[in-house]
């Protein structure tokens, strides 16, 4: 399978989301049965995580709060990286900031060292981040910051630039934003701020709330990436998937290319029996290519 | 991190029995043939509608069969406890780093409750390679239980909090009584954080190294998530699942064990 972007091609419409890998997970898959793999999101300085617990089972959902957690750009390019590198498949790489020089040059720093490297295809935008030359409110609510960022960073870097919006603020102004900037594909969306107590009354995460993912986000971010879809651009769907029917439910709703996260925790063959699932569909509705079945599976929503 | 990329199986439940109040002994056969883990090793199971599996030490390991011994702690470890025989459920092993003892004759193993499951497949790999002495320490004599192989080991202390057996107290306690006759050349702990945080001044007293085997939240087991990171005394940090589970008590800093 080949997808054409506009400025790549992807081998397969799965993309891993950030913060969900590791090599440990990426050698249960081939290289063949994934788009892109995004990576943890990086900032300029190495964070430190929060305190734990950080990850909480709901059942229906999972409760995060790693923080931004990494090692800081420089540590990321020269120890991180060349491990991922070495096990063939294609990357995006997550970056974030504090504030818009920090923003600016962790992308140029990145953006530097990257040139030369046919495996990273695309730099993922990641405003789920407080800007504290703001007073602390996140990125993704300020449209100009979106708009700035993504045009900084567009002038800099040729590959793929996909912004990553928050489920929390409104949709349609931060596609366009980031659109108006020169983003080449939207990743819709994060995870939820939300919190949980366990069965004594306490909170479950030591940072007292974090992010909802897994299934109880799909019927969120469903709706996000319908809204986003009236925009005419690149939709990489996240939230929930851990299902063919999830992954096509997405696609009717008018994404592109489709996101895992979460269920890796759980079983790391996931992509690739999607991936199987897939194939033999397109095979027995007797389309060619990727763009044909999307074609043919909004055609289906459509008809309904 | 163990060199060897763990299977992702189901597993057929042959055995599930009570061996001791709230704590069950499961055998599962894996439908994919499971590479033999190494001692202190974990396996992450899943059953029922849960998002993310949950970490157990490996018990035993024998003739292809997996031997996990678990508590009840929650919601999944509740099912657990009611599976059927025949039944599968989700395998995914082994994990986390094997743990290099083998320069260490004189062992003295201290668990902590459900903390003896480590040691129950440690003792049954090098009961014949060295010297081995136990102090167990649980709530109540109810939440013990007496495995055989206990008869092979050079010594045998069962602390219980209620005073209910001849000892009591805490297992941590008894360290330096029994190290003054042991002379163990390393000690190993596994138990709660709370017993990890009171192992903290006997090891100022006793010149041996100490091993602690972490027990975070693993949201992932595979070195993904970031849940178990484990902060190193020169201050970065370390993935309990892929580093660990075990670590020389030397290398945390001391927030590595504190909650
Ligand atoms: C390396 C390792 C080895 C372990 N070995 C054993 C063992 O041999 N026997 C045994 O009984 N227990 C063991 N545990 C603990 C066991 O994983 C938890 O008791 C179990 O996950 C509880 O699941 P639950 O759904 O019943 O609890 P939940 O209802 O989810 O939560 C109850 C409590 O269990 C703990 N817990 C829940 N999920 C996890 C998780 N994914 N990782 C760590 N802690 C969790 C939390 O502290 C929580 O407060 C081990 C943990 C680790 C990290
Ligand atoms: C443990 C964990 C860590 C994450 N870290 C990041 C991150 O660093 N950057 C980011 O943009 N998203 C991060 N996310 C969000 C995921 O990339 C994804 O957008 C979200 O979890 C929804 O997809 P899912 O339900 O398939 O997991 C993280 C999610 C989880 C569960
Ligand atoms: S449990 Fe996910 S990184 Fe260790």
């Amino acid at each position: 399978m080949t997808l054409k972007l506009s400025k790549t091609t992807l081998k397969s419409p799965l993309v891993l989301l950030s913060g969900t890998v590791s090599p440990q997970i990426l050698s249960f898959l081939r290289p063949d049965s994934i788009g892109l793999v995004v990576l943890k999101t990086i900032t300029l300085k190495p964070k430190e995580p929060n305190p734990e617990p950080r990850m909480w089972d709901l059942g229906f959902g999972v409760l995060n709060s790693i923080g931004l957690f990494n090692l800081g750009v420089d540590n990321f390019i020269s120890k991180e990286l060349p491990k991922y590198l070495e096990l063939g498949f294609d990357y995006g790489i997550s970056i974030s900031g504090f504030s818009r020089d920090e923003f600016i040059e962790v992308a140029r720093r990145v953006s530097q060292s990257v040139r030369d490297i046919e495996n990273i295809k695309a730099l993922e935008l990641n405003f789920s981040c407080p800007n504290v030359e703001k007073g602390g409110i996140q990125f993704a609510s300020q449209p100009e910051e979106i708009n700035y960022l993504t045009s900084e960073v567009t002038r800099n870097f040729n590959g793929e630039v996909w912004v990553k919006i928050s489920p929390v603020y409104d949709v349609l102004e931060q596609v366009n934003a980031a659109i108006d900037g020169g983003a080449t594909g939207i990743v819709v969306a994060n995870t939820f701020p939300s919190t949980a107590f366990d069965r004594s009354l306490r909170n479950v995460l030591g940072a007292g709330s974090g992010g909802l993912s897994g299934p109880a986000l799909l019927p969120i971010n469903l709706l996000n990436v319908k809204k986003a879809s009236s925009i005419k651009t690149l939709i990489i769907a996240s939230g929930g998937v851990d299902s063919f029917h999830a992954f096509k439910s997405y696609i009717a709703a008018g994404a592109n290319l489709v996101g895992i996260g979460t269920a890796l925790f759980r079983n790391p063959l996931l992509p690739e029996h999607l991936i199987e699932e897939l194939k033999s569909e397109m095979k027995s509705l007797n389309v060619g290519s990727f763009s044909e079945y999307l074609i043919t599976v909004r055609r289906k929503e459509e008809e309904k | 991190m163990n060199d060897l990329k763990p299977v992702l199986t189901d597993a057929k439940v042959v055995k599930l029995q009570g061996v001791a109040k709230g704590i069950f002994e499961l055998l599962l056969k894996p439908e994919i043939e499971m590479p033999e883990p190494q001692p202190f090793q974990f396996v992450s199971l899943h059953y029922g509608s849960f998002q993310l599996r949950r970490p157990f030490s490996v018990a035993g390991f024998k003739e292809g069969l997996l031997r996990v011994v678990f508590k009840i702690k929650g919601r999944m470890t509740e099912e657990l406890a009611s599976l059927r025989i025949g039944e599968k459920i989700s395998l995914m092993g082994p994990l986390g780093s094997a743990f290099d003892y083998s320069k260490y004759k004189r062992v003295l193993a201290v668990a902590g409750g459900i903390g003896i499951a480590p040691f129950l497949y440690f003792f049954s790999k090098e009961v014949n390679s060295r010297d081995i002495s136990l102090i167990y320490g649980v709530k109540t004599l109810e939440e013990a239980w007496y495995e055989e192989i206990f008869t092979d080991l050079k010594g045998f202390l069962l602390v219980t909090e209620d005073g209910s057996s001849n000892y009591y107290g805490y297992p941590v306690d008894y360290i330096i009584q029994v190290s003054s006759y042991f002379n163990p050349d390393a000690v190993v702990v596994v138990g709660p954080q709370a017993m990890l945080e009171s192992l903290i001044p006997v090891t100022f007293q006793l010149n041996v190294p100490f091993f602690v085997s972490l027990e975070p939240y693993m949201g992932c087991s595979l070195g993904a998530c970031g849940s178990c990171l484990v902060k190193l005394s020169d201050g970065t940090y370390v993935k309990a699942c892929t580093e660990g589970p075990v670590f020389d008590l030397k290398r945390l800093s001391m927030g590595g064990v504190q909650k």
